[in-house]
């Protein structure tokens, strides 16, 4: 089987003109990644999981031989069911759908025989009955991949170059001194000492958070099953009851940090902490905003801290950037918020309020958001000062639908944050 | 006769289309494979374009049961397993009483005759005839505890009863997970089964849908009403109308004995199209004629009014 030999074929089109990837360099990360070209099918397959693994989570060795086997399922000379019976196994979300898609159409671009005619008139009534006429894959999935691809590209190169260093096991030792001080008036070694102890923090907070209550006596439901156990030998006459308490619910946290230019002293701790966070709870989901809102999630979970830092900064093309707290909320509740957030979510907004954008919007947003979360809590690092009055326009608006305005300038800060975290805990 | 396992994907849609579930060829594809795998299937998309309609037609097609799970939040081993009849052990006791051993008794009412199967134990243990469909309906309100189970389940279709001993499905069930997206499900779950994305259907599928299912319903609405439901969607509201919402409207127009939308009727029926308050509003004010409007509505109405 020659008929997909996918760097060949990658190599004919014109496609590839839309990605801002060359097509050289496409071709080199390709032939990197997933060997030669002209292969048999299986190979091919192959080397196309492996591209597709650098880009999307969940391509596991069990998915990709359950893929394989579906093949012996559909009819593999139309490219058209390759795709419909490979896709269903290698994605898990409609996102990773999209680039699947796109990456597909690049790996094994149609040449211009008949069945790939065939397989592009396929396709193209597919996408068509599935996203209406004016479908067309969006900018933005175009972006993601060629920066996946390229960044497949660099990780691969350095992996090679330098093997990971082995961090030392780091001790919880809060400084004092530390402790009390301004974020904002570190130095570049107590910067580094202060990000091990918020690394330590967190899991500390994790772990409260997390913990079940205990079994009770005086719990509301009878426990039949454990009740009737202890009462057998009393031959069946029921002479104690067995309670159980509802396990509490878990806690989800929703971190949006503001990274613009005027929050830049504080937010490379935050981000700390959101990260530590994020690796220590499940049930934690981080963005962060400035002009626009990004969601750093799962960069933050599947990098290193200095590298998740170096990602997201990537991501977030306006880091340090103006603010507009109102557009970024609105976007956030009326996009991800839906689904993210729950009467079990509480929403933990860093920022020092300096809005140059739409009040309204803000005020809708909060609304909407006080309305679908459990609390939400303000962390403002700029009530570290005393003389600090909340004037700003955006802090005003947002005032009457925030549950608790906490400062954020210093590790004492944090701490205090994690109590007010696990008495919103107890209410649930 | 139906043929209890489709022999091709085309015969499958075939299938299906019979039982009134019109698939495109990339659905079908997907079904057919999570028969032949005998992979879970896991399905998202908004509510309304008809992941729970899949189990059911399916479990036509199959010539077998329908097992439904509906998840919720607290959902726990003991509701979706089994439990133990408490009620009919302690009758068993009393009748036992002075007659047998106590450990004769014991085990013997901890046996497969006191055991109230819950739907998972029901659709591994069932017995003799084709294996059942299971469908686990609204996987996303369950607790994370409960994926975690739910994938020790579906990864063996074993269950392990302390007082009995292990059960294994003869064959898996067919089954089909469903989510509508409130929370992320995990992705062990999600690599464990086939992922499909089900999205609002274009305008011929619904059309289709909307002709077979609605019985008696003239061509011209039926188009009206599709195009309506398209432009709708085009536009932001909370919660956008799904299959469903259009079924519901297209029966309360023929209700109404409705030929043909104007504004006035459908301002009328729009608690069929929209759940929400906000959305409704939203839809009164100018989005309603900006609709009308797109689907080429609006001009009459203007006309017939002046």
């Amino acid at each position: 089987m020659t008929y997909l030999t996918g760097l060949d074929l990658l190599t004919k089109k014109g496609l590839l003109d839309s990605s801002r990837l060359e097509r050289s360099k496409t071709h080199q990360i390709i032939r990197e990644l997933g060997g030669s070209s002209q292969r048999d099918l299986a190979s091919n397959i192959l080397a196309f999981c492996r591209v597709l693994r650098t880009m999307i989570p969940g391509v596991t060795t069990g998915r990709v031989m359950d893929a394989c086997q579906s093949l012996l399922h559909v009819d593999i000379s139309n490219r058209w069911d390759i795709w419909a019976a490979l896709k269903p196994n290698l994605v898990s979300s409609k996102d990773d759908g999209d680039v699947f898609d796109m990456l597909f159409q690049m790996f094994f671009d149609p040449v211009d025989s008949e069945d790939d005619l065939i397989w592009l008139k396929n396709q193209k009534e597919y996408e068509a009955e599935l996203l209406g006429d004016d479908f067309e894959i969006p900018e933005a999935v175009r972006e993601r991949i060629s920066e996946m691809l390229s960044q497949a590209w660099d990780s691969n190169k350095t992996r090679e170059q330098s093997p990971e260093k082995e961090s030392p096991t780091p001790s919880y030792s809060p400084n004092e001194r530390l402790t009390y001080k301004d974020f904002g008036e570190f130095n570049g070694l107590e910067v580094r000492e202060m990000r091990r102890v918020i690394a330590l923090l967190a899991p500390k907070l994790a772990s409260v958070m997390s913990r079940r209550m205990k079994t009770s006596t005086k719990g509301k439901d009878i426990d039949m099953r454990r009740t009737f156990r202890s009462n057998l030998r009393y031959g069946g006459e029921i002479v104690s009851i067995k309670r159980r308490r509802r396990k509490t619910k878990k806690l989800r946290i929703a971190l949006l940090c503001d990274v613009s230019g005027s929050m830049d002293l504080y937010s490379r701790f935050l981000i700390q902490f959101m990260y530590a966070m994020g690796n220590e709870m499940t049930g934690v989901d981080s963005w962060v905003f400035s002009t626009r809102l990004t969601n750093i999630t799962k960069t933050l979970r599947n990098h290193p801290f200095e590298e998740a830092i170096k990602v997201a900064a990537r991501e977030v093309n306006d880091w340090s950037g103006g603010t507009a707290i109102g557009s970024c909320l609105w976007e956030f509740a009326n996009g991800a918020g839906k689904r993210k957030v729950s009467s079990q979510t509480v929403i933990i907004i860093v920022s020092d309020g300096w809005d140059r954008g739409n009040v309204k919007a803000l005020e809708e947003s909060m609304k909407t958001l006080k309305r679908r979360s459990l609390k939400i809590v303000w962390l403002n690092p700029l009530l570290g000062s005393p003389s600090y009055q909340p004037l700003a326009l955006g802090i005003k608006t947002v005032l009457p639908y925030i549950d608790y305005f906490l400062p954020a300038h210093n590790l004492d800060s944090l701490l205090r944050l994690s109590k007010t975290l696990q008495e919103i805990h107890s209410l649930l | 006769m139906k043929a209890p396992v489709a022999t091709s994907i085309d015969s499958l849609q075939e299938s299906l289309a019979e039982q009134l579930y019109f698939s495109d060829k990339a659905m079908s594809t997907t079904i057919y494979l999570a028969q032949r795998l005998k992979k879970p299937l896991f399905l998202e998309g908004e509510a309304g374009v008809g992941k729970t309609e899949v189990a059911k037609v399916m479990a036509k097609i199959l010539d077998t049961r329908l097992i439904r799970l509906q998840c919720y939040e607290g959902l726990d081993a003991n509701h979706a397993l089994y439990e133990w009849n408490y009620a009919k052990q302690m009758l068993r006791i009393k009748l036992e009483e002075g007659q047998h051993n106590r450990q004769e008794v014991e085990r013997s009412i901890f046996s497969e005759d006191y055991l109230i199967k819950r739907p998972l134990l029901e659709a591994i243990s069932y017995g003799s005839g084709n294996p059942p469909v299971l469908l686990i309906d609204e996987i996303d309100r369950a607790d994370e505890e409960f994926e975690a189970f739910l994938l020790e389940v579906l990864s063996d279709f074993q269950v392990t009863i302390p007082e009995i001993g292990t059960i294994t499905a003869v064959e898996p069930p067919f089954v089909v997970l469903t989510s509508n997206r409130t929370r992320e499900v995990h992705d062990a779950l999600k690599r464990r089964c086939l992922y499909m994305w089900i999205s609002y259907p274009a305008f011929d599928r619904e059309y289709r849908i909307v002709t077979a299912k609605v019985a008696g319903i003239n061509i011209r609405l039926a188009e009206q009403i599709c195009n309506f439901m398209k432009a709708v969607r085009d536009l932001d509201f909370y919660k956008k109308p799904g299959i469903a919402e259009t079924l519901d409207w297209a029966t309360a127009l023929m209700a109404l004995h409705c030929d043909e939308l104007d504004k006035e009727i459908v301002q009328e029926t729009l608690g069929c199209i929209f759940k929400y308050n906000e959305d409704l509003l939203l839809m009164q004010g100018d989005h309603l004629d900006d609709v009308l409007d797109r689907i080429g509505l609006i001009n009459e109405e203007r006309s017939a009014g002046l």
